[in-house]
């Protein structure tokens, strides 16, 4: 009867820990799924915003690439004013 | 041929045997034996030869019994061998062996169960009853009585199934329980009206009454003596007649009714009379010379005495003797005849001693059976606790292990869930350890390109600087020195062109670097500015500038998209100034299915589409086309005017 009784009590004792930790898993998970929510904003607000840069630093390649070609003709251009005044002196 | 003659007489000696004197059948069946029939008939001869020897020899039928019992084995008779046990049973019964009765009764059963012999199966059930029943265990006596009863009515035979209630009757009767012996007789009453068996009809009624009588219920056993006699007389059957008028006297007695009782007895006395029943004679005589005694009619008193107490003498019923001289020895002290009342009281001692000691002695054996019987009920109660209590012990044993069970299963479910719970613990962590490390990732890429950025930046303000610088030296060259060469002028001013072009595209690009995003409405005021300023440089051109109001002006471009279809459009109207000649360009952006069109027209003098080589401005115009994933189309004939159209998807 003793033994039965403790088995019993064992069998509720851990049952009520059965619950408890079912109830903290469900929790955690809520938790869990939050805090990723979170994460994911923030991953997404990083991503767009190395997107922006991406299409900014596009546009600045594109200029140095211009701006590169202009220069070299503004050098072009100065090197044949120089010629033509060396050319009017002599 | 001799033994088939012999069989033939044995078959019908079995018929006739019922018949004759038991002598005589015993002779002629040790006839039937010595012809040496065949096997199975040997057999039965000796069967027969144990049944009829058991009044005349029981060592004799013991003898044939095992012969019978000794052939069917060795031949394999199981019939034979069965009826062989069943008979040396019945010795066994005769002599109150009943335990070695029971053994071998139930050897026979076993043979006739397998043998399916019902009939002869309840046939043994009921002999096993009966050796219950004389042992004083009466609840297996009701048992394999019922169980006999049970085939008996299967198999409709009334006949033996009424004999077993009246036996299960008795039984109860045994055991005083006289309202369950009424209702058996009741029972069987009921059957023999249903098969209009009136002779046993009338046994039923008489059993009937006695029961009510015990159960001192005397207007239902008068009622059913009545009808017992009515009955009788009916059917004329004198036997039961003499009886249920000895019975039904005897209870008229006891009312105190003795002028009617007296007539019964007489009615009673006579019909014995006429049946030789000695026994009847004898306990009817003495019981109406009690009755003359008691109403001091001596004369008669003593003729029924000497009738009563000679026929007890010639049947050897020593319990009517007894009563006669009981009754003689008060007749002659009513007589006063000292003498007389002496020799029957010294006879009614002596007798009366001899049947004491025995009746002590059968009484003993009975209280001894019931003390036996009592005792076993004891020890069977005792085993039965033992029993209970062992049935208990598994049960709780059975409840302790159901309960370890279950909480195996239950800790293995938390196990379970722990593990679950652990799994999911790490996998939240890896999640998050990937989320965060793409998060830094992506964060670090993210810095070193605003820190480009921002180098760029100061570059491109330097390089503004510088440009400005050069524009501004090339303007004091020019007014300063006074310079009157034209090549050297023109050379100046396409230098001053250049640098100028350089500083408009970087602010261009700055402004667009400066916008994460650009909205249609910024775009627009900045085409408007770039047209406003042709308009005003060139006044023989005309220029216009329409966009579609049902245009969201929240649509949102990127900094690359904006940048490409500004640049076309000033690629484009560029062309349109240097080549077209044309009185009117226009731009116009409007809305379409799923994009937004922009289309630049002028009505200047056009091009061959097919024969003209595209040059550096429309190839930069398609190339910025494709980097923003825009269609563009360009229609012109000459005189006609050229109409360039971007298509761009949102």
């Amino acid at each position: 009867m003793f033994f039965n009784i403790i088995i019993f009590i064992l069998i509720f004792v851990v049952i009520v820990f059965i619950i408890k930790v079912y109830y903290e898993s469900e929790k955690n998970k809520e938790l869990s799924k939050k805090h990723y929510q979170k994460l994911n904003i923030v991953l997404k607000n990083e991503t767009s915003k190395s997107y922006v840069i991406s299409e900014k630093i596009a546009l600045l390649e594109s200029l140095h690439e211009s701006l590169f070609k202009r220069l070299f003709k503004i050098t072009q251009e100065v090197l044949l004013f120089q010629k033509l005044i060396f050319d009017s002196r002599s | 041929m001799n033994k088939r003659l012999l069989s033939t007489i044995f078959i019908i000696f079995s018929f006739c045997c019922f018949s004759q004197n038991p002598v005589k059948i015993i002779d002629s069946l040790k006839q039937v034996v010595d012809s040496k029939p065949k096997d199975s008939i040997t057999i039965k001869a000796y069967s027969d030869l144990c049944w009829y020897h058991r009044n005349v020899s029981i060592d004799s039928a013991f003898s044939y019994g095992n012969l019978a019992l000794k052939l069917s084995e060795k031949t394999k008779n199981k019939i034979g061998e069965a009826q062989a046990y069943n008979d040396i049973g019945i010795l066994h019964y005769d002599l109150a062996e009943y335990p070695k009765a029971i053994n071998v009764y139930q050897k026979s059963l076993k043979i006739r169960q397998r043998l399916n012999d019902s009939l002869g199966v309840a046939s043994l059930y009921n002999k096993m009853g009966l050796v219950y029943q004389n042992t004083f265990k009466m609840d297996s006596a009701i048992f394999y009585a019922t169980k006999a009863l049970h085939i008996y009515e299967a198999k409709n035979n009334i006949r033996y199934a009424i004999a077993l209630r009246n036996n299960i009757a008795n039984i109860h009767k045994g055991l005083k329980q006289y309202r369950k012996a009424l209702d058996a007789h009741l029972e069987i009453a009921k059957i023999n009206t249903e098969v209009k068996d009136d002779e046993a009809l009338v046994k039923s009624y008489n059993n009937i009454a006695n029961a009510y009588l015990f159960l001192k219920d005397t207007i239902n056993s008068i009622s059913y003596y009545r009808k017992g006699i009515e009955l009788a007389e009916k059917r004329s059957n004198r036997n039961e007649m003499a009886t249920l008028y000895n019975n039904y006297g005897s209870l008229l007695q006891s009312k105190n009714e003795i002028p009617e009782a007296i007539k019964f007895l007489n009615k009673s006395l006579k019909l014995r009379q006429e049946l030789n029943d000695n026994y009847g004679i004898s306990s009817t005589s003495l019981h109406l010379a009690g009755l003359y005694l008691d109403f001091g009619e001596l004369n008669k008193v003593e003729k029924h005495l000497r009738l009563g107490l000679k026929l007890s003498e010639e049947s050897g019923a020593n319990e009517l003797k007894i009563d006669a001289y009981d009754k003689f020895t008060t007749f002659y002290a009513i007589k006063k005849n000292t003498d007389s009342v002496i020799y029957y009281k010294e006879l009614f001692k002596a007798l009366k001693d001899t049947v004491f000691s025995k009746q002590v002695i059968k009484e003993v054996t009975e209280v001894q059976e019931k003390y036996n019987a009592s005792e076993r009920e004891k020890e069977i109660l005792s085993q039965r606790a033992d029993l209970a209590e062992k049935e208990l012990n598994i049960t709780r044993k059975n409840t302790q292990l159901t309960g370890l069970g279950v909480l195996a299963i239950v800790i293995s479910i938390l196990g379970y869930l722990l593990f679950n719970q652990q799994k999911l613990k790490n996998q939240q962590l890896k999640r998050e350890v990937e989320l965060k490390e793409a998060l830094v990732k992506i964060e670090t890429q993210n810095r070193l390109q605003e820190q480009r950025l921002r180098i760029s930046r100061d570059l491109h303000d330097n390089i503004g600087a510088q440009l400005t610088f050069i524009i501004s030296s090339i303007e004091n060259l020019q007014y300063g020195f006074k310079i009157t060469n034209d090549k050297l002028n023109n050379k100046l001013l396409t230098i001053s062109g250049f640098a100028r072009d350089t500083i408009y595209e970087l602010r261009d690009t700055i402004w667009a670097m400066n916008k994460s995003e650009i909205y249609l409405e910024d775009l627009q005021s900045r085409i408007s500015n770039f047209i406003d300023k042709a308009d005003i440089s060139l006044s023989l051109m005309k220029f216009e500038f329409h966009i579609d109001e049902s245009l969201s002006k929240d649509l949102v471009l990127t900094s690359v998209q904006g940048m490409n279809i500004y640049r076309i459009i000033q690629e484009a109207i560029n062309n349109a100034i240097k080549y077209s000649k044309a009185k009117t360009v226009s731009v116009n952006i409007f809305k379409t299915n799923q994009s937004f069109q922009i289309e630049i027209k002028d009505d200047g003098n056009g091009f061959d589409v097919s024969s003209q080589k595209e040059g550096n401005g429309l190839n930069n115009m398609r190339k910025r086309a494709t980097e923003i994933e825009a269609s563009i189309n360009i229609e012109s004939k000459i005189n006609m005017g050229t109409q360039l159209t971007i298509n761009i998807p949102y």
